[in-house]
């Protein structure tokens, strides 16, 4: 595994990162898994600009229009991706949802994300109660049936958005907390906080300049793996109509509808289908390099 | 010994009273139960008995204790939808989800396991390009996705296979795979990489330079060596399954715990919903618990 070629490559290409010259610049962004970042500016492009290149209202119904075929499977530009049982534009449908998916993910993941950084800063650092309190909190939240509970929850207190972003955030932020307060404890013990405290700094100052930049790498792999896991959720949960509640358009419950048309329109769930598969590949990947680049575990 | 199996002791109770906790703020965050139950038309004294009977007339500590009460000895109370004990309901639906979940587990760690050994023996080929791509595609593709997409092409075009149901050994096919997928992907990945931390250590070459058979080395040599994490990834992917059973079950109409929940949350049935969340959850946390004894039995050195 560790031949002295591939050694000196490593090094060679972490060296060159260091300094920043155009020439370096250009081989960063060469090395980027660009076909993922491709994919990732396009969702980000329609999510923000959903409403203005959507070729239709999402939510016009006309009956007549049903079942309208796709442009290759000889449709016409007027809908290019078909229509759906109840005469909706496909095409508008998956830029609708693309929005949600991209605003639930991002949403969730900020919050859970930021909810699980201070809670691990503080467990990891000041350790006594605090960390025995969260520490017990986390594994509780560990242990339960995401999706069951997710659900339980969002049946409760009613499907909307709203609700569905703070119950997925109730329920992921124990996963950052537990990954990242271990990486606080590991911190904790090294030379430059012993000599950040002898030199006088305070516990806030310890935390945000010290320990806070050193848990960012660890805190991007996780959020990039979570926000692909978070749009899967999102989308089965509308899959089981309980996520975003009609009629909005989401990937999850157009395939949900168009489950019942499987062999008679089966491009109703292709398109969907596709675009889960598409997005969270994309963001899968970019997290496993963000991993492969980040993580100092794997950089032997 | 004592003094770890304590620990976990602790550990697990602690887990369970928290999940008690977030299975009793579930009735409650619902609002008025008595609402779903009393036609409107009631008059007060009616709904002010049947809070009494549902004891909602007490103080919140005074009900959480009452249903600590009730969910130690498993008694849930009556299913609103049902008219009988939400336990009952349970166990009725019960066996339908351990069927396919103890199927789906064999595939995903059987089939999981094969792969990710022989890619790590295999390393830099072309099986082992494909053991990469199908850990990708295992997480890329959400169960419902790949169930939708076996549906489409089995049972719609080929007609193969049955699309829902439990009445047979074909109808088992295609809800075990959409069940085991994604933790046969994670499994196939992880048993990958730990085979290839093994291989490449001295002892493996000695093995293999004393001439013993490559499966002898493989299996024996190496692969007990790398058992460890993926056992320990193994358990902990229990929980995934109940999560994915409730998925994959109302993907393949498949009369198990996973449908009766979504039927249960729809129609605001909190004994039951309660039921099978706690049991469900406490199942899984008692299962990790007996696993980690076991460890600490076989592996001396996690319990000290």
């Amino acid at each position: 595994m560790n031949s002295p070629a591939k050694t000196t490559v490593a090094s060679k290409s972490i060296g060159a990162s260091n300094k920043f010259t155009p020439r370096a610049f250009i081989t960063r962004v060469c090395e980027l898994p660009l076909w993922s970042v491709l994919v990732l500016v396009c969702l980000v492009l329609v999510g923000l600009f959903g409403p203005v290149i959507s070729p239709h209202d999402p939510n016009a119904i006309q009956l007549l229009k049903a079942h309208a075929s796709p442009i290759f499977f000889g449709g016409s530009w007027e809908y290019p991706l078909g229509t759906d049982q109840m005469g909706r534009d496909v095409l508008s449908r998956l830029i609708s949802g693309a929005r949600i998916s991209l605003l639930v993910g991002f949403a969730v993941v900020l919050g859970a994300g930021s909810i699980g950084t201070v809670l691990a800063l503080a467990a990891g650092y000041f350790g006594g109660a605090i960390d025995a309190v969260v520490s017990r909190v986390c594994e509780v939240f560990i242990a339960v049936p995401f999706v069951l509970v997710a659900i339980a929850i969002v049946g409760a207190v009613g499907a909307s958005i709203t609700n569905l972003v703070f119950t997925l955030i109730f329920m992921s932020w124990a996963g950052y907390a537990r990954v990242l307060r271990s990486e606080v404890l590991r911190l904790r013990e090294l030379e430059f906080v012993k000599l950040a405290k002898v030199a006088g700094c305070s516990d806030s100052r310890i935390l945000i300049h010290h320990l806070l930049p050193n848990i960012v790498n660890p805190l991007m792999i996780l959020a990039t793996l979570q926000l692909g896991a978070t749009i899967v959720i999102e989308a089965s949960l509308s899959f089981l109509g309980l996520g975003v509640p009609p009629p909005q358009a989401t990937w999850g419950a157009m395939l949900s509808e168009g489950k019942d048309f499987i062999g008679f329109h089966t491009s109703l769930v292709l398109f969907p289908g596709l675009a889960i598969f598409v997005v969270v590949l994309a963001i899968n990947l970019l997290g496993d390099w963000l991993r492969l680049r980040l993580d100092p575990r794997f950089r032997q | 010994m004592t003094r770890y199996l304590a620990s976990r002791l602790l550990q697990a109770i602690t887990t369970i009273v928290g999940i008690s906790l977030i299975v009793f703020a579930l009735a409650h965050m619902s609002g008025d139960a008595t609402a779903l139950l009393i036609p409107p038309e009631a008059t007060d004294t009616d709904r002010l008995a049947l809070r009494q009977q549902l004891g909602l007339d007490k103080t919140i500590a005074d009900q959480y204790l009452l249903f600590l009460k009730g969910a130690f000895t498993l008694d849930f109370g009556n299913s609103f939808r049902f008219g009988k004990p939400a336990l009952e309901v349970y166990t009725d639906r019960f066996g339908a989800t351990l069927a396919l979940g103890l199927v789906a587990a064999v595939l995903a760690s059987v089939i999981g396991i094969l792969i990710g050994v022989y890619g790590a023996v295999k390393a830099g080929k072309l099986f082992d390009q494909a053991t990469k791509l199908i850990a990708l595609m295992g997480q890329a593709i959400p169960s419902f996705l790949i169930g939708i997409v076996m549906i489409a092409v089995f049972a719609v075009m080929f007609r193969w296979l049955p699309t829902s149901g439990n009445r047979s050994w074909e109808s088992f096919i295609m809800p075990s795979i959409a069940l085991a997928w994604f933790s046969l992907a994670s499994l196939a990945r992880l048993s990958r990489s730990s085979m290839n931390d093994v291989l490449s250590t001295d002892y493996i070459k000695l093995a293999r330079l004393k001439g013993l058979p490559e499966n002898k080395v493989i299996w024996k040599h190496a692969f007990r060596n790398a058992a460890l994490p993926i056992v320990t990834m193994f358990s902990l992917q229990i929980v995934y399954f109940v999560s994915g059973s409730v998925i994959v079950e109302n993907v393949f109409s498949w009369p198990g715990i996973g449908q009766l929940s979504i039927q249960a949350i729809q129609a605001r049935d909190y004994p039951l919903v309660q039921a099978i969340v706690f049991i469900s959850s406490t199942g899984i946390v008692l299962l990790n618990l007996v696993v980690d004894i076991l460890y600490g039995f076989i592996d001396p050195r996690i319990s000290r």
